[in-house]
């Protein structure tokens, strides 16, 4: 039996393939960590989606998977596999932990995040902090240059964005530089990313995956999630991260266990919104549309309109006030003048004079939001829309000259859905302007992560757009 | 001016005076239009029909199901 050596092709194997190689002896823990360090330095630099290699630490894991592996003590499907955390978590042992800002670059913690210690105990092996957009975002960055790394970059077009704020994830994962990463989304930050990158990222329910050991930007809005190659490989990476933690109060008590499903009895019910291609670019409309005729082999698909409430609203005000108080020291310092993109270094003052009255309306306006959408998504299996209502920017162009607002690039049901704490998955579903990817998500009831992973991944089944390599 | 006017020109006066020293015509321009934008929504959260009994999601909790 030949064993493959760190010149062998692993870069877009998906994490449940990867883990049939090495439980076959096709490969090994520390070849697949040799390799994958290899191209981050590379590959992954290009797209500027390293924050730090974390070389010695990756490969003292991957030598403890393969003695464990070996002595046929076998953790499980993420044992042996190399991935990229967003460097907003908490690393110890001397990693630092920026929060993609410049004035934190040096910033350390002695401790692991509960996320990094789960993936640890399940085997994974941290090969690399991956780059983010300063502060995940929250000070109004305005063009990709927001981040001491550079701006990120996707891996379909030299001269377009990653997306963000986990930018180094969507594009480390799209340019195979890592088989999976996590990332965090406050509001679009995981689901922006893979869209433009590729790639299939999961935002789970708020509460599913501990916070623990995260740089909080918003407390009722936050959440980390896997960004993978494929539907599948984000249900196998969240069993491993989620459940209750006693370090994070918001964390579901329920445990998570994925069940794999390919099609369901009588067929997935599916909700589209009836205004899913308003303000989309033509690309996008149209693979929206041929990914619904696609869907209608397996699904019944019916129109739906979201619940009237003043979502984008309500979403700004809590994460503006919630972020004044997180990032209360940040700002008094003074360290804000030293971040990347001029538009953050003012961006952290006005967020300061939302009224304590206009957050507690908003709370009380949650309220009705997540009441009315549980009762709209407990009829379907999943929501549809277009993930992005556009392709990637180009590097040089302000996202408001690009995307015509500020929030131009997100759809509605992306404040409704983060608001609600609903979870979502985004999956590519082909290629619009300037060769850059498009990206379906589909929506679903809090807790029915099963089951958007279940219709994304039978759509996948159907279809090859995830299996697309960029001309890396 | 507007009563929305004042309360922005008031907003910016108070940052002005807490954090002036770190903010050119540019950075002020940019406040000015954030804090423009904090008003406009602070408008769409004041429409919305809400009782007094409507009690706030003060401790969120995704209502999982499973």
């Amino acid at each position: 039996m030949s064993t493959m050596t760190a010149t062998d092709n692993f870069a877009f194997v998906s994490v449940r393939e990867l883990g049939r190689m090495l439980r076959a002896g096709e490969t090994t823990p520390t070849a697949l960590a040799e390799y994958f360090l290899d191209r981050l330095d590379t590959v992954g630099r290009r797209y500027n989606a390293v924050a730090t290699l974390t070389r010695a630490r990756a490969l003292a894991e991957a030598r403890e998977a393969e003695r464990e592996m070996a002595a046929g003590y076998d953790r499980g499907p993420l044992h042996g596999i190399p991935y990229g955390a967003k460097d907003l978590l908490a690393t110890g042992g001397g990693i630092p932990t920026s929060w993609g800002a410049a004035p934190l670059r040096e910033q350390q913690f002695a401790h692991d995040a509960t996320v990094i210690a789960r993936l640890k105990a399940a085997g994974a092996v941290l090969v690399a902090k991956l780059a983010m957009v300063e502060l995940a975002g929250g000070f109004g960055y305005n063009q990709p240059n927001a981040a001491f790394t550079g701006p990120g970059i996707t891996p379909w077009n030299a001269d377009a964005w990653s997306g963000g704020s986990s930018s180094g994830s969507g594009s480390a994962v799209g340019a195979g530089a890592v088989p999976f990463a996590i990332g965090s989304e406050t509001w679009g930050s995981i689901l922006t990313p893979s869209s433009y990158c590729g790639i299939s990222g999961l935002r789970p329910t708020y509460g599913r995956v501990s916070r623990h050991g995260a740089m909080a930007l918003s407390y009722t809005l936050d959440k980390l999630g896997p960004m993978c190659r494929t539907a599948d490989d984000c249900g196998l990476v969240l069993a491993a991260i989620a459940g209750p933690d006693t370090d994070d109060d918001t964390s579901l008590a329920a445990v998570y266990r994925y069940a794999p499903q390919t099609a369901r009895t009588g067929g997935f019910r599916l909700g589209v919104l009836a205004d899913a291609v308003d303000g989309t670019q033509l690309e996008v409309g149209a693979n929206f549309a041929a990914t619904l005729d696609a869907l209608r082999e397996i699904a019944t698909v019916e129109t739906v309109t979201l619940p009237d409430h003043p979502y984008a609203a309500v979403a700004t005000t809590l994460l503006n006030a919630e972020a004044a108080s997180a990032m209360d020291d940040f700002v008094t310092s003074g360290k804000a003048a030293q971040l990347t993109a001029p538009e953050d270094r003012v961006g952290g003052y006005a967020m300061r004079t939302v009224s304590g009255k206009d957050y507690v309306t908003a709370l009380r306006i949650r309220r009705h939001m997540v009441r009315d959408l549980d009762a709209l998504f407990a009829q379907y299996d999943a929501i549809l829309a277009p993930t992005t209502n556009a392709v990637a920017s180009p590097l040089t162009v302000p996202f408001s000259d690009y995307f015509r607002s500020p929030t131009g690039r997100r759809p509605a049901i992306g404040a409704a859905g983060n608001v609600a704490g609903l979870p979502a998955i985004g999956v590519p579903n082909g290629f619009g302007e300037r060769g850059l990817p498009t990206s379906v998500q589909f929506i679903g009831r809090a807790g029915a992560e099963n089951m958007v992973i279940a219709v994304a991944h039978a759509y996948q089944q159907r279809t090859d757009w995830h299996t697309r390599r960029p001309p890396v | 001016m507007t009563e929305s006017d004042t309360q922005i020109e008031a907003a910016l006066t108070a940052l002005h005076a807490e954090f002036g020293d770190r903010l050119d015509d540019v950075g002020i321009t940019r406040v000015r239009e954030q804090l423009t934008a904090i008003a406009a929504t602070s408008k769409t959260l004041a429409a919305a029909p809400l009782a007094n009994g409507d009690e706030p999601m003060s401790v969120f909790q995704a209502q999982a199901k499973g």
